[in-house]
């Protein structure tokens, strides 16, 4: 069986590449191996709309083997790509990165935002789809090190499925490099290259 | 299970908490949970094993607190369980 693999590509370039695929294989099934579940969904309703018969097996986190092709109907008429019948919002929901550049959250009251900060944080452990990644930077970073009251939540957001990833320039100028309590170090070009592949990114 | 502590203003909410960081009592911030009506945005969550000392510590403070509650996670629902203990005095015996 032929393998594709559209790991790493935005919706809805997986649906369309995997549409045209099956188009010039004539519809006999192929394995496309893709890095989420909106595009697994995406995919079989594909499938379902052009005729194919519809399999996957997910081999961990961010790790699917999707099979279509075959089925009774068989290739059905090509769709034009704004009649495919999916929707991207799922993926761009599965794609929040928050940014957390401060210890506290908003401007006038230092001690109010501190504790708004904490609370914002705990709501965060609350949504129905975790954000992918929580990156903290400049004084963001203390709310990730020993000590502070966060990292029970923080944990918690991990276990959800969110990255924590902390600014290593910023541990290092405030001395916290040896204190972190909970995710991981990132850099600028980390950081930059997901707030620009982000779905929808919140800067607080 | 552990227990929130709301408050009547926010001011006290916060007081409370830098008062119980303080004296080192773990304890986390939530926003007001939409199943309790009263009581200012900000509360607090005490592990079980610590709210006695919580209360006790908080009585030293010139702040209001409004009410305790224990949150509960049943397993399989996605909801937490808030009851109100509405004699929560007994808490520091």
């Amino acid at each position: 069986m032929k393998t594709i693999d559209l790991s790493g590509k935005p919706c809805p370039i997986p649906v369309i590449e995997a549409k045209k695929a099956l188009a010039k294989q004539g519809g006999q099934k192929i394995l496309f191996k893709v890095d989420n579940s909106a595009t697994v969904k995406n995919l079989n309703k594909m499938a379902d709309a052009c005729g194919y018969e519809f399999s996957f097996t997910e081999h961990g986190p961010g790790v699917f083997e999707v099979i279509i092709g075959g089925g009774e109907k068989g290739s059905v008429e090509p769709m034009n790509e704004d009649e495919l019948p999916f929707v991207c919002c799922n993926s761009q929901a599965e794609n929040i990165v928050v940014t957390i550049g401060s210890k506290a959250m908003g401007k006038g009251s230092e001690e109010l935002g501190r504790i708004l900060i904490k609370s914002f944080i705990y709501s965060l452990t609350e949504l129905p789809i975790p954000p992918k990644y929580l990156i903290l930077f400049n004084s963001g970073v203390f709310l990730a090190v020993e000590g502070a009251n966060t990292i029970e939540d923080l944990k918690r957001l991990k276990e959800k499925g969110t990255e924590i990833l902390s600014c290593g320039t910023c541990l290092d100028y405030f001395k916290l490099q040896d204190k972190l309590a909970v995710g991981t170090v990132t850099d600028m070009y980390g950081t930059t290259e997901k707030m620009v592949s982000a779905g929808k990114l919140i800067n607080i | 299970m552990e227990y929130i502590i709301t408050f009547k203003n926010t001011n006290h909410a916060i007081q409370a908490e830098q008062f119980l960081i303080e004296r080192k009592i773990p304890l986390g911030v939530l926003p007001l949970p939409s199943q309790i009506s009263a009581g200012c945005g900000i509360c607090l969550r005490i592990p079980p094993q610590e709210i006695k000392a919580a209360l006790l510590a908080l009585t030293n403070l010139d702040i209001k607190i409004l009410g305790v509650y224990t949150k509960a996670n049943p397993r399989g629902t996605g909801s937490a369980i808030f009851t109100e203990i509405t004699n929560w005095s007994r808490l520091m015996d």
